[in-house]
């Protein structure tokens, strides 16, 4: 009885320090996380505005050979945007819209 | 007699531009670009050259002017964008610009036409329709022809380039891409370093491959490739084209102070080409001080005298050797 009470006790701890540990990585990553998504969004912005007319610099040339490897960018872009989550991919509806 | 001695001057005169264009220096494959303004010749010279190149070197002649005159000069007719064999070691390349840029848009296309949902969403699927329009697409489509050419197994290439503003956008495109490529593959690895942290956190060892990255990398290797020919005097010479005139001649200046400033280069050869040079010719009617200031530069000329008619065949342009003249400046303009 004391050992089955003693071993909860225990699995209780062990989950505990697992969900802390979980835990602290999903923090660590957020920032993270933060900076992976802003890059992201920055190179897309750089690859897909000479496309549309907006000035990055970036040769045309170049976008346009870097267009088909950006499948899933592009997508998860286009999922951002429909969930306002972001400004780049609505300025881009925006500027693109007339 | 008379004619073996005149087959004695036109072997002679090969010999001499052989020597000039230094074709047996190291560094394997040698690549004439011929430069200068439309209509003074460059086709002209450049078949030439490639005749001249081809008794010792198996040769290709490229054009990739969309004049197409070396198609009409060979009659390649149906056989554009292809590599034809002319004769001996000559072989021929002409290219079909608009059907080249039409198929490079096409590839594209191609490749996006999985994204297009997405691309509608964000308002890009213009893209699709405009790609042929593109700025860069033409220039892409000439350093690709002269990528291939570079490829294949021609000791000569002799490139007859579009007009002399093209010619030198396209040949510092390279580079400049190369600095935009430096930029992105500095930001791709921030990206793929950060998403590695992430998955390695979270998720444990994990290798993370990046298409985009991939390809970058890819692009960079073409056009540093491309930089290094263009750049490099043991590979790649420049022929500027001039007639004795004010326009062509201020442009055949401009594009040596271009490719020296640009790409780091000196001419190879300078032709003035239909130059009139009847019993009557005095130094004004040659063009004034056009031919004095032509001559009075630092590197190999070469006159080709205006001919009875002008040329329209192989083997008419093959004549013009008895017209070409290496010791113009030595010789024939102080009697002027």
């Amino acid at each position: 009885m004391a050992e089955g009470a003693l071993r909860r006790f225990l699995g209780n701890i062990v989950s505990f320090i697992r969900a802390q540990v979980e835990g602290f990585k999903e923090g660590s990553v957020s920032a993270i996380r933060l900076e992976h998504n802003e890059l992201e969004a920055a190179f897309l912005n750089m690859i897909l505005g000479p496309l549309v007319g907006v000035v990055t610099g970036v040769p045309p040339i170049i976008s346009l050979e870097l267009l088909a490897e950006l499948g899933d960018e592009v997508r998860y872009l286009e999922s951002r945007a429909f969930r306002g989550e972001d400004v780049i991919g609505d300025l881009f509806s925006t500027l693109s819209s007339e | 007699m008379e004619i073996s001695s005149q087959h004695f001057q036109v072997s002679d005169v090969r010999g001499r531009i052989l020597d000039v264009l230094d074709l047996e220096s190291p560094g394997g494959q040698r690549i004439l670009v011929v430069i200068g303004k439309g209509g003074v010749g460059k086709t002209t010279t450049s078949i030439l050259l490639s005749l001249v190149a081809s008794t010792r070197f198996k040769t290709l002649i490229m054009s990739i002017d969309p004049a197409m005159h070396l198609a009409e000069y060979l009659g390649l007719g149906d056989a554009m964008g292809r590599f034809v064999h002319v004769k001996g070691n000559l072989w021929a390349y002409q290219l079909d610009l608009d059907r080249s840029v039409r198929d490079l848009a096409e590839s594209y296309t191609m490749h996006v036409r999985d994204l297009l949902p997405s691309l509608k969403v964000l308002n890009l699927d213009d893209v699709i329709d405009i790609m042929k329009n593109v700025p860069g697409l033409e220039e892409e489509v000439y350093l690709r022809t002269v990528r291939e050419a570079t490829m294949r197994d021609f000791e000569v290439v002799v490139v007859d380039t579009p007009p002399t503003g093209v010619t030198l956008r396209v040949l510092t495109l390279p580079r400049l891409y190369n600095l935009w490529l430096g930029k992105l593959i500095e930001l791709r690895e921030r990206i793929v370093a950060l998403r590695y942290m992430i998955a390695r956190t979270l998720y444990g060892e994990r290798e993370v491959r990046d298409r985009a990255l991939d390809k970058l990398y890819k692009l960079k290797d073409h056009y540093s490739t491309l930089e290094k020919i263009f750049t490099s005097p043991t590979h790649t010479s420049y022929i500027l084209v001039s007639n004795p005139e004010p326009l062509p001649y201020t442009e055949m200046a401009k594009a040596m102070d271009y490719i020296a400033r640009n790409l780091n280069q000196k001419p190879k050869l300078l032709v003035m080409n239909k130059v009139s040079l009847a019993p009557s010719t005095s130094i004004h009617h040659l063009g004034g001080d056009i031919m004095r200031v032509f001559c009075s530069l630092q590197f190999p000329k070469m006159v080709i005298r205006e001919a009875p008619k002008p040329p329209s065949t192989l083997s008419d342009i093959e004549s013009l050797l008895d017209y070409v003249d290496l010791s113009f400046c030595e010789e024939s303009l102080p009697r002027l």
